[in-house]
Order: C-alpha cells, then sequence, then structure tokens
C-alpha cells in the first residue's frame, strides 16, 4: 500500500514562504505548485472522507487549492502551513457538504476504470456510508488520524484542540464508527 | 465505559507512533490477556487500511492536471472584474483626452467640446467615487462577514445557517441586477448622440467611450440569466 504521506518539514515549509512571500509571479507561481505537489493528495483524501462523494471531494480540492494561491503569499506563518491547509480543507469540505441536496444519496459515484473489483468497491460505499452517519468532529479526526505523517500535535492544532482531547475523541470516533460499520454490514 | 478504555487509547496512540516501550510493554501484557482489546486492535488497523485504500483508488482516478486547470481558470474569473473596470476607466481617460487633444488642434470647438465634456466629466467623478465608495464598503463589509464565517464553523447547523443566509442576500443584490443594465443603455445612447452631436471622429471616441456602459450590461445580464438561477437552486437544496 502506497502511502499519503500528509508531511512537509519546517525547513521546506520556510524556503517555500520566501519564496510565495517574493515579489515575482514566477516565485508565486513556483511556491504554488510546490505546494499543489505536496498536499493535492492529502487534501484530497481528506475531502473524500468528510464529503463521502468523489465529485464532492474534487470541487473541494480545488476551492482549497483556489483559497491557498489566494493567501499563500500574505500567510503570516502563525501556524504551520500544513495545519493552515487542512483548516482550509476541513472548512471547505463541510460547506460543500452542506450544499448537497438532504434527499441525495451519500454515494453516488460509479467505480472508476482504475478501481478494484465489485467487492472492493462495496466495501468502500460500506465504509463512506458509515462515515457519513458520524458527527463532524468524528469524521474530522479519524480522517486527519488516516493521513501518514500527520502527528497528533499538528492533528490537536489543526482542531484547536488539547493533545490529550484528541485521543479520546479519536477513541470515542473509532467505537462510534465500528458501530456504523456493523449496521451497513461491513 | 468498560474497564479497557485506557488501554484502547493507548492502541489508538501506539498505531499512531504516540506510545512510549513502557506504555507498549503495558499494553503488549494486557492484550496477552484480553481478547476485546486484541479485537479492538485489529478492527482499528482494518478501518484505518480501509480509509487509507479508499483514498489511494481515488488518487489514482484523479485527472490532476485539470484539476490544476480548473484552478487556473477560476483565479483568471476572479480578476475579470477589476479588469473590466480598470478597462472602463481607461477607455473614459482615452475619450477625455482624444476630445481634449482635437478642442486643442482646432478640429473641435469649445462649443462642441463643452456639449460632450461635461457629460464624460460627470460620469467620470460618479465612477470614480463610486469605485472608491465600493471599495471602503466592501473592506468594512468582508471583515465582518469573516468574524461571522469564524463563528457559524464552530458547529455544522451553524455553517449550514450560514451559507443559507450568505446565498439570500446574494440573491437579493442580484435581484437589483436589473437596475445595472437599465442604468448603462441611456449612457450608451448618450454616448452616441453627444459624439454624433459634436463631429467627432466617431469610431475611436465611440468604442472607447463605449465600453464602460457596454461591460456593465453583460454584467447585468450574466447576473440575471447565469448567476441568479445558480444561486436559487443552491438555495432550494439547503432548504
Amino acid at each position: 500500500m502506497v502511502a499519503i504521506s500528509a508531511a512537509m518539514d519546517t525547513a521546506r515549509e520556510a524556503a517555500l514562504l520566501v519564496r510565495a512571500r517574493g515579489t515575482s509571479s514566477a516565485q508565486h507561481e513556483e511556491a504554488f505548485n510546490e505546494v499543489f505537489e505536496a498536499f493535492r493528495k492529502p487534501v484530497l483524501a481528506l475531502c473524500l472522507h468528510l464529503t463521502g462523494s468523489r465529485t464532492e471531494a474534487e470541487d473541494a480540492a480545488q476551492d482549497v487549492f483556489l483559497v491557498v494561491f489566494q493567501g499563500l503569499a500574505r500567510f503570516r506563518g502563525e501556524s504551520r502551513v500544513s495545519t493552515w491547509i487542512y483548516r482550509i480543507a476541513i472548512r471547505t469540505a463541510f460547506r460543500t457538504k452542506a450544499r448537497r441536496p438532504k434527499t441525495e444519496p451519500l454515494v453516488v459515484d460509479p467505480p472508476g476504470p482504475a478501481s478494484d473489483p465489485a467487492l472492493d468497491h462495496e466495501k468502500s460505499r460500506q465504509l463512506r456510508t458509515a462515515l457519513g452517519r458520524l458527527s463532524a468532529d468524528h469524521r474530522t479526526v479519524l480522517a486527519l488520524f488516516s493521513l501518514d505523517g500527520l502527528s497528533h500535535i499538528e492533528i490537536a492544532s489543526t482542531l484547536g484542540i488539547p493533545e490529550g482531547t484528541v485521543w479520546s475523541r479519536l477513541h470515542l470516533a473509532r467505537k462510534k464508527l465500528a458501530a456504523e460499520l456493523r449496521s451497513v454490514g461491513y | 465505559m468498560n474497564g479497557c478504555e485506557g488501554f484502547e487509547i493507548a492502541i489508538e496512540m501506539r498505531l499512531h507512533g504516540a506510545a512510549d516501550a513502557d506504555a507498549s510493554e503495558r499494553l503488549n501484557a494486557h492484550l496477552a490477556t484480553c481478547s476485546a482489546c486484541r479485537k479492538f486492535e485489529t478492527d482499528a488497523r482494518r478501518m484505518e487500511d480501509s480509509m487509507r485504500s479508499d483514498t489511494e483508488n481515488l488518487v489514482r482516478q484523479v485527472d490532476w492536471k485539470r484539476l490544476r486547470a480548473r484552478v487556473r481558470q477560476i483565479k483568471v474569473a476572479n480578476w475579470s472584474l477589476p479588469a473590466g473596470l480598470l478597462l472602463s476607466l481607461f477607455g473614459f481617460l482615452a475619450a477625455f483626452f482624444i476630445g481634449a487633444s482635437f478642442a486643442r488642434k482646432g478640429g473641435l470647438t469649445w462649443r462642441q467640446l463643452t456639449s460632450f465634456a461635461p457629460s464624460l466629466g460627470v460620469l467620470l467623478f460618479s465612477v470614480a467615487l463610486f469605485i472608491v465608495a465600493l471599495f471602503v464598503y466592501s473592506l468594512k463589509k468582508s471583515a465582518a462577514r469573516i468574524r461571522e464565517a469564524r463563528k457559524a464553523e464552530e458547529s455544522p447547523d451553524g455553517l449550514l445557517a450560514y451559507c443559507r443566509k450568505e446565498l439570500e442576500e446574494q440573491i437579493r443584490r442580484l435581484r437589483l441586477g436589473w437596475l445595472v443594465p437599465v442604468g448603462a443603455a441611456p449612457l450608451l445612447f448618450m454616448t452616441a448622440w453627444n459624439a454624433h452631436r459634436a463631429q467627432l471622429p466617431g469610431v475611436l471616441l465611440v468604442v472607447t467611450d463605449a465600453i464602460l456602459p457596454l461591460f456593465f450590461i453583460g454584467l447585468g445580464l450574466h447576473g440575471r440569466f447565469v448567476l441568479r438561477p445558480r444561486l436559487q437552486r443552491e438555495l432550494e437544496e439547503l432548504s
């Protein structure tokens, strides 16, 4: 399994911010390209878990990078770049999800050409349905922990909660997800 | 709540690399005797693996070039309004200076210029005043909206209500959009009439002077027939 890395070391982040604040548009563009390459997969993964739909995840990811592009030069560095981007991603994903008609089933996307056989698709559908039944807080904490390279300290900072609360929230979310998975026959 | 809750949290911590050697050893000793915690650990790993493989399938399917191109397109679209306003302002200035230069060369009498310049001057001043007022207003409004949005994001319900309110406000603003083409059409007519009366070298002057009214007419029609129906649909879905 190829892990989706959510990390970017602090030195690289600092260099990136210098370029983003540079006067030339080429530097700005280069910084954005680097952010896009580093965060496109984790941002999409996060959006997928939070919206429960592939098309909405793509739309949300697109909006996230638009906000990042517009705000990167003005980012003051009070938190890590990753924390800032994940906060935007969470906000955007929930906004995208809130716009979905209530009557629409949670998962309607057909399997893509590269997806695994029908059984895997069914499992994936059940997982997203179960995740969709959780509260926003629980879904967010599970989605963030499923990204590789994101420490519990960064997750706490992203969510704006104490480090200890992260573990108890994850534990509670895991229990609820297990119960929901059982109810959908996973 | 059962007595194993502390160990279950320790399992989560170890799964994410946050448990030290001592805690891990204590956990192993407990796992050797507790089948419920062993099951919890297996289930937790399985759920993490499922979530990861689910996203990896998606990541493989996404057309990243298209996604990046869409971001670029929206970036360009965001610049179209200020660019349009700037172009219009430039058109006005060009019209004014062309008229003045003709007056200096004697190609235009002062009477002819005065029949044309006041309407231009008043329009130019009004547009400049409008832009400044709009800028100050939007700064104040944005600050208030950012504060409101942050508050709304504290809960999904709050966020939903905020989205609905935003949409309603945008639709209300667009309802007044018919004023834009209705206001711009006489301007367009006045420009053409004044240019004709003053016998100015028509094409260039009318083209430069007509940019602003035409831009506003386009803006008004776009709001009425494209933006408003889309926002109405979104609001219906949210309701």
